[in-house]
């Protein structure tokens, strides 16, 4: 605790206000698992300086991925990250278990079936990423919808939350698992519900464009 | 020759690999040419004989199809583990590996004198290391070798959730009709082609109330025929099945193989079946019990009895260890006493390189970068169960 | 028409003795010797012409993106851009360099300012 606060006092002196407790100079923590492979000299430098802790979601299994990462967290509720893991597990057998049997037979045209649920997922993620969004201006009392452009981060966010949203707001039968392989396979085709939503934002962007130059902040 | 077929393996490991980045990359573009590198990658973790009797320990870790006809014989009222079942639809097609304890089984089996007293087999081993699967490949022998297959898929059903229970006409007793109709069912579809062949006949009249009967010399399949449609005897008529079954066999008419996964649920201490007063009823008062206790004694010739003892037929409080003289207790051990032990063990390192290399094949493994496969060996310390469930993602 | 208020002073309120109304310094009188950041943020809006590109290129083709890479790229690349250099100014106005110069921002007025305070 005592550390915490003379950390704190130490940003808030350096006139900025950090949001880790840890102060600028502490380096990242590696995450690698072959230290071997890195010269002596990199690892002299390290010497002495404060290392932050390392997170407890750092992984360096080979079959670590970052939007799978991403991913996971969304799901995440309630800080129950094992039942997330499990159904996003779940989600990617079943996706891959449609694409293989699809596959299977299939046999003159095998090398077109992407059996790669994760590459799916990616693609998936990627097809459904919007463009723009529009944020509520107010001018002379009246509240523009205004099309601004947005990162690079939220437009990923926003892509995984549609796609999380959309296996929610499904028939509540089925479980979690399938509804989500279900519109993750229509969103890396470039159909399904998520990508009608991204087209509609789009198109609302549109329409909304003569507002444009009220954009403020 | 080791060091060589090693060497050979990582070699078809790369190549594997290399198909699978060119699938990769080339998901979208036309034919690529890597058919003939998938074909001779084939011929190291498969092998073309499918007849479980010819397999030696030349074929070890490799993987033999089960024909579709016989696997719909054989293992349509099940035997095979569910998640095993989804895998098989898959990959469209029914895989077996040939594992050591197998083949030793079938060794045993095949040098067997069969005019001695049966011979009980009782395959251990941890959760998950493939005792069903062993049995399953045996099994495939015995439809194959004209054996009348007695195979109860897993006993702990009955005892765990049956689908009724009712007061049977014994005294203290409970009937599981839709159960043991079930498996007269699975009985029939596993061996309706051997019974007509062989035309066994009843020995004695079964009377089963003032107006149904079962003569004196009708088939086998006439008296299972009965129980099916009567579901009220179907008990009664397992019961006389099996009598008929032990009789005729020892007067060499016909052989018998009994398969029962999951054996020890028969000396549970407990079931979950509740009586009229509302007590936990033991396994003993089940009359379903009766007949399979009946058929693993040693009182009788032609025939094998294969036994399994899981940890997963326990309940609670009972899964300490996975040895039989645990698991079975004092009862059941003393019931099959002489019995020849087969440890089912996890993989052997052949075995689970043989098997990444089926999951590459099927595509079922789609990232494989470097060093995925110690990655995998340490994760499931080559547990068959533990693979199945990491690679499921993967 | 408006009447001057002087025509009906005499019937009217005398006006106020400024000695009745004593004087009171509720703000200093004089300027303080910071600046506020506020005008610095400037206008946000950036990148209109490519949004306009983009939304033409969109509409002929029925909001299919496959066909609009090009906009597309230009667009995000130009809000990139734009970014970026919004983060340099602010890494550079964190930093506080006092440079010679007409064209100095609120950090480095307050620096200056700070060095030469209004005397009391």
């Amino acid at each position: 605790m005592a550390v915490f606060y003379s950390n704190a006092l130490r940003c808030s002196i350096n006139g900025y206000r950090s949001m880790s407790m840890f102060p600028k100079h502490y380096a990242e923590p590696i995450k690698r698992k072959d230290m071997e492979e890195f010269n002596k000299s990199e690892l002299t430098k390290f010497y002495h300086i404060p290392i932050k802790p390392a997170l407890n979601s750092y992984s360096d299994t080979v079959f670590n991925d970052e939007i799978k990462g991403k991913m996971l967290n969304y799901i995440t509720k309630n800080g129950n990250k094992n039942l997330a893991r499990g159904l996003l597990s779940r989600t990617l057998e079943i996706i891959k278990r449609a694409q293989t049997e699809r596959m299977h037979l299939s046999p003159d045209d095998k090398q077109k079936v992407n059996t790669n649920a994760e590459k799916i997922l990616i693609d998936a993620v990627e097809n459904s990423r919007p463009l723009l969004q529009l944020t509520s201006i107010k001018r002379g009392g009246v509240n523009y919808q205004v099309p601004v452009p947005i990162t690079k981060k939220r437009s990923y966010f926003l892509s995984m939350k549609w796609l999380l949203d959309a296996a929610f707001e499904k028939d509540n039968k089925v479980g979690l698992p399938e509804r989500l392989a279900w519109e993750i396979l229509d969103a890396a085709h470039g159909q399904g519900r998520v990508i009608k939503r991204k087209d509609d934002l789009h198109k609302q962007c549109e329409s909304n464009r003569a507002y444009a130059h009220y954009r403020w902040s | 020759m080791k060091m060589f077929r090693k060497h050979f393996g990582n070699l078809s490991r790369v190549s594997t690999q290399l198909q699978r980045n060119v699938l990769q990359l080339s998901t979208n573009a036309e034919a690529s040419p890597v058919e003939g590198t998938a074909a001779a990658s084939v011929n190291e973790f498969r092998t073309a004989v499918a007849n479980p009797g010819e397999h030696s320990a030349l074929h070890v870790a490799k993987f033999y199809t089960i024909p579709v006809e016989q696997k719909k014989q054989i293992f349509t009222g099940g035997g095979l583990p569910k998640q095993y079942e989804q895998q098989i639809k898959t990959f469209t097609e029914s895989c077996l590996m040939v594992r050591s304890p197998a083949l030793e089984l079938l060794h045993y089996i095949k040098n067997a004198d069969l005019t001695k007293p049966v011979v009980r087999y009782v395959l251990y081993g941890d959760n998950g290391v493939g005792k069903t699967l062993t049995m399953a490949h045996v099994l495939h022998y015995g439809a194959i070798n004209d054996f009348l297959l007695v195979h109860v898929p897993w006993a702990p059903n009955w005892m765990k959730r049956p689908k009724e229970a009712s007061n049977a006409t014994q005294e203290g007793m409970l009937d599981l009709p839709f159960d043991a109709a079930a498996w007269l069912v699975h009985f029939k579809t596993q061996n309706a082609k051997l019974l007509q062949q062989l035309q066994l006949k009843t020995s004695k009249e079964y009377v089963w109330s003032k107006r149904e009967s079962t003569p004196a010399g009708s088939t086998l399949i006439e008296l299972v025929e009965h129980g099916i449609s009567r579901i009220k005897y179907a008990t009664e008529t397992t019961v006389a099945l099996i009598s008929e079954l032990k009789q005729l066999s020892t007067a060499g008419q016909c052989k018998v193989m009994v398969a029962i996964d999951g054996f020890n649920a028969f000396f549970h201490p407990e079931t979950r079946i509740f009586s009229d007063n509302k007590q936990r009823v033991t396994p003993d008062r089940i009359t379903l019990t009766q007949p399979f206790l009946d058929i693993t004694s040693y009182d009788w010739t032609n025939g094998v009895c294969i036994l399994s003892v899981d940890k997963l037929a326990m309940t609670e409080g009972y899964m300490d260890s996975y040895m039989p003289r645990y698991l079975l207790g004092t009862a059941g051990f003393e019931h099959i006493d002489p019995f020849v032990p087969v440890h089912v063990d996890n993989y052997t390192d052949k075995e689970f390189h043989s098997y990444i290399n089926y999951y590459l094949d099927r595509h079922w493994i789609n990232k494989t970068p470097k060093g995925f496969e110690e990655q995998l060996k340490f994760m499931s310390n080559k547990n068959p169960y533990t693979l199945m469930q990491l690679v499921k993602s993967l | 028409m408006r009447v001057p208020g002087a025509l009906y002073a005499a019937r009217g309120r005398k006006p106020q003795n400024e000695k009745d109304v004593p004087f009171q310094e509720i703000l200093p009188l004089r300027l303080k010797n910071t600046v506020s950041g506020k005008a610095d943020s400037g206008s946000d809006v950036a990148c209109l012409q490519e949004m306009g590109v983009l939304f033409a290129c969109m509409k002929d083709n029925e909001f299919v993106e496959k066909y609009c890479d090009k906009e597309i790229q230009k667009f995000q690349n130009c809000f990139k851009c734009y970014m970026d250099r919004k983060f340099e100014a602010k890494k550079t106005i964190n930093q506080g360099v006092v440079q010679p110069g007409n064209n100095l921002n609120y950090k480095q007025l307050n620096k200056y300012m700070r060095r030469f305070p209004n005397p009391l």
